[in-house]
């Protein structure tokens, strides 16, 4: 690939020969092929194509949220809604077919507004009104947890049960929707070709595109993008609304292989994304947030998941599991390089706008020690 | 440690030192990946002594400096103080050790969110020997302590306002005091004027003057020939990371002035003039421009057909005005005419649309993307004219960015290399490069050669001077050598004033130095 700003690039001067930029790069790989032959070797069931297909359709629903929270990521920012957007779209499916019996259709696209309209509305907290990306996604996160609690009355909501006001649900989960996770072809789910479908989809785009080019612009310098003319807010807000759509999609497939809309369904979808899209940061050493990197990462979860219960761990140690894996790929990027200070040196010189306070004019910027600083 | 008046300067060039030398720098080199920016520096100061160091942006001022005060550690070579080997593992270590050193942005050694008092009061405030508990009163008594040794008296209300609201002379000198209440052995000063009014510099200098006489060694770093000529004992200059010569002034007479420029810029002062261009039909023009709430409105219009150069120190408003013109900020007044038509960006895309282009002047935080090819910076403002049935086309990127490359003359090992392989100057090729790709009408550049070598200097000044047929051009700078190397034109701003307006061949060192010193009170007492 010839563009730069989706492949890392390790050489500074000399050829990436040493251990570390070896480790780096291909460490998540390397161990990720590892872990696959060992399991292999010590635990049957392991080496089989429905537990390969498993891998896949389990980590679908956390993956597809992973690839919208990147694309924030990508912007510089992190949407941490996206596990509640994932249960509020299982509620909303829920609602509209078994509560109002629309079809399977309907759901999805009552879905997908739910997920943009949360989408436009953290766009809208971050990009209009200025409140830290992280806060404004985390108030959101409750807000929406709250919500979709509130809309079916705390219960999980399944065909035949009574609501509070006596009436009695008689809608169903249409064989439509339920075939997205459920349908195979050639063995694999549908779900599954969704997740492959988008990852391809956000791969050209992100690195093919003109629109990609200028997404990861934004993310590595939001000044130097608004002074190439880039409409920096365009960006972010796209970014948030895609995210909120994905976390829908994610929501949907959920939604499709529960068959019922429970009130926790996706919380711990966060969590599982964040991992995903953190754990892309090491892939090919990266250092930054990328498509293939995502989901690579949940395959990589995937894997040591599923070889871990396989082998008998109980599945309370997967929280603790996921973490470590994710310090793991976080010690990847930003440890062991050799650069290492002046790489983190230069993520916290986050070009800050004009301080309020800016003595007016030509002000000198010392040069820094940061990656590249080259002083003639 | 008695602090004597030194020995008298021995006037042969690069002696050998005496026992009285208190700093000694000895084949000091230092490279940033391919760039060696110090190739074997030596010199020595006398104690007691004011040590000119002088050098053409990008000769390795800055990084010497860095060395010097301990940020960053030499690949090669050794300091001595007063005989004796040191080693710097950081700034606070050099402190210690009796270097004070005030850089050239006073902002980098204020926190601007304090007080006064508390940034007065910085160093006791973070010595783990002050006590536990302070309150505000022993925290502005701390302050006048420090304030005093500069001979300033701040009153309550200044001590309690936040640094935030001074002027940058103010803030300057909040940093000086605090280096001198350290009582260095040793003091570097790097153009520390370049904020300061004629009045606080000539107090500066005194006080430099008197330290000097109590014993203090001081290295002045300096672009201003007239600052040299009343304060140093000795000059030094440094061209490409060598310090090639060194001037003692001579009796009655003071510095060779020739001579040193002819060191300093590698041609001697008669191959340096240059017949200023008169200029064409007017592009830009801008009218009704106020800058800042208390200044007046001006008008300013840039021709085709030449360098138009904007010069002003740190504060002056010029990076303002630049902004603004390509619609990234916002002025108080003003209005705007591109080829005589009306000319409003709300946002730099719009600027762009119609041609107008901006160099900005900090090239890392406005203007590289990290970690990216340079063809993908360069094409970046038009990254839709490289597409193909929406895809972006890598191949035609990489053509149009390695005819630009030839063109200007960047040094790379092709144009997918990440920029930050490049030097400072190639860099900075680069971020100008990318406009070459659009169709320049109006090229604004932002002190285009900061951090920039002295051959990238050349090369850029040449594109600026050919691109100026075409378009065009108008340069903002604070260095008065620049402002002469690669106008026509000279504007000087003096904090949102016009203060002269004058040709190449009307300019002069003085005329422009009184322009861009000048306080505005000043000139309204002038005036009225």
């Amino acid at each position: 690939m010839s563009h730069q700003a989706s492949v890392p690039t390790p050489a500074r001067g000399r050829p990436a020969v040493n251990l570390t930029e070896f480790v780096v790069r291909y460490g998540v790989i390397l161990l990720g092929i590892t872990l696959c032959i060992l399991f292999s070797l010590t635990t049957s069931g392991f080496a089989t194509w429905d537990s390969a297909v498993s891998i896949l359709q389990i980590q679908t629903v956390a993956a597809i949220g992973a690839l919208g929270m990147m694309l924030t990521a990508i912007v510089g920012d992190l949407d941490l809604s996206v596990g509640a957007v994932i249960g509020l779209s299982v509620t909303v499916a829920a609602m509209m077919m078994i509560q109002y019996e629309f079809t399977g259709p309907v759901a999805i696209l009552a879905c997908l507004i739910a997920g943009m309209v949360v989408g436009a509305l953290n766009g809208t907290l971050i990009v209009l009104l200025k409140v830290p990306p992280l806060l404004a996604t985390l108030g959101m996160m409750f807000a929406i947890q709250g919500l979709k609690r509130w809309l079916v009355d705390g219960q999980t909501l399944t065909t035949g049960m009574t609501l509070s006001d006596g009436t009695v649900v008689k809608g169903n989960f249409t064989d439509d929707f339920t075939a997205i996770d459920s349908k195979e072809i050639i063995g694999i789910p549908l779900s599954v070709y969704l997740l492959l479908l988008i990852t391809l989809l956000m791969w050209v785009f992100l690195e093919r595109t003109r629109y990609g080019r200028v997404f990861h612009a934004v993310g590595g310098n939001p000044e130097a993008a608004r002074l190439a003319g880039t409409r920096v807010w365009r960006y972010k807000f796209g970014a948030y609304v895609v995210s909120g759509m994905l976390a829908a999609v994610a929501g949907i497939v959920l939604a499709s292989r529960l068959r019922q809309g429970d009130v926790t369904a996706g919380d711990s979808a966060l969590l599982d994304a964040v991992a995903m899209t953190l754990v892309g940061y090491a892939v090919l050493g990266a250092r930054k947030p990328n498509t293939l990197g995502t989901f690579v990462g949940a395959l990589f979860i995937g894997l040591i998941l599923q070889g871990l219960t396989q082998r008998g761990m109980p599945y309370y140690t997967q929280d603790l599991i996921k973490g470590l894996v994710l310090i793991f790929a976080l010690l990847m990027s930003f440890s062991l390089h050799k650069n290492r200070k002046k790489r983190l040196g230069q993520a916290k010189k986050m070009p800050s706008g004009p301080l309020p306070g800016k003595p007016a004019g030509g002000e000198p910027v010392p040069a820094r020690a940061s990656v590249g600083e080259r002083h003639g | 440690m008695s602090r004597k008046s030194g020995t008298s300067a021995t006037p042969d060039t690069l002696r050998t030192l005496g026992e009285e030398t208190v700093l000694q720098v000895r084949d000091i080199s230092k490279s940033y990946g391919p760039n060696q920016v110090l190739r074997g520096v030596s010199f020595g100061v006398e104690k007691g002594t004011i040590y000119g160091l002088m050098g053409a942006n990008g000769a390795g001022k800055s990084t010497l400096i860095k060395v010097l005060s301990g940020a960053e550690a030499p690949d090669s070579g050794e300091i001595r103080r007063g005989g004796e080997v040191v080693v710097f593992p950081d700034p606070l270590a050099a402190q210690r050790m009796g270097v004070g050193t005030v850089h050239q942005n006073p902002n980098d050694g204020v926190i601007l969110d304090m007080t006064v008092a508390e940034n007065l009061a910085l160093d006791w405030l973070s010595d783990t020997h002050s006590p536990l508990g302070f309150n505000r009163k022993r925290v502005e008594a701390q302050a006048v302590k420090v304030a005093e040794t500069l001979g300033m008296r701040p009153d309550r209300r200044m001590l309690r306002s936040p640094v935030r609201e001074l002027g940058v002379s103010e803030r300057q000198l909040l940093v000086l005091a605090r280096a001198l209440s350290r009582k260095p052995d040793i003091l570097i000063l790097d153009e520390p004027t370049s904020a300061l009014s004629r009045e606080e510099a000539a107090r500066l200098f005194d006080m430099v003057r008197a330290l000097a006489a109590d014993g203090v060694t001081v290295l002045f770093v300096t672009h201003k020939l007239a600052e040299i000529d009343q304060l140093c004992d000795r000059v030094g200059v440094l061209r490409d990371g060598v310090m090639l010569d060194e001037f003692t002034p001579e009796p009655g007479k003071g510095f060779d002035w020739s001579a040193v420029l002819t060191v300093l810029f590698d041609r001697t002062p008669a191959e340096m003039q240059r017949e200023g261009l008169p200029g064409g039909n007017v592009v830009l023009s801008a009218d009704g421009v106020q800058l800042f709430d208390d200044t007046p409105p001006f008008g300013l219009d840039v021709r085709q057909g030449q360098v138009t150069v904007v010069l002003g120190l740190l504060g002056s408003g010029k990076t303002e005005l630049l902004e603004w013109l390509f619609g990234a900020e916002s002025v108080i007044a003003g209005n705007r005419t591109l080829d005589g038509r009306a000319f409003a960006p709300s946002h730099p895309a719009d600027a762009i649309k119609r041609g107008v282009y901006l160099l900005p002047e900090s090239r890392h935080e406005q203007a590289i993307i990290p970690g990216w090819s340079i063809s993908s910076q360069m094409t970046l403002p038009f990254a839709g004219a490289y597409t193909s049935g929406g895809l972006m086309q890598a191949g035609r990127e990489r053509r149009a960015a390695e005819a630009v490359m030839r063109d200007i003359g960047v040094v790379a090992s092709g144009p997918s290399a990440p920029i930050e392989t490049l030097s400072g100057g190639n860099q900075q090729k680069v971020v100008i490069g990318r406009w070459l790709l659009g169709d320049p009408r109006v090229l604004l550049l932002d002190e285009p050669f900061r951090g920039v070598d002295i051959n990238a200097r050349h090369d850029i000044g040449s594109t600026v001077r050919k691109l100026a047929s075409s378009a065009a051009v108008l340069v903002a700078t604070s260095d008065l050598d620049e402002a002469l190397e690669v106008g026509d034109r000279i504007v000087v701003l003096n904090r949102g004033r016009i203060t002269a307006d004058m040709s190449l061949g009307e300019a002069s060192r003085d005329r422009l130095i009184d322009a861009m010193s000048a306080r505005p009170s000043h000139l309204l007492d002038q005036a009225g």
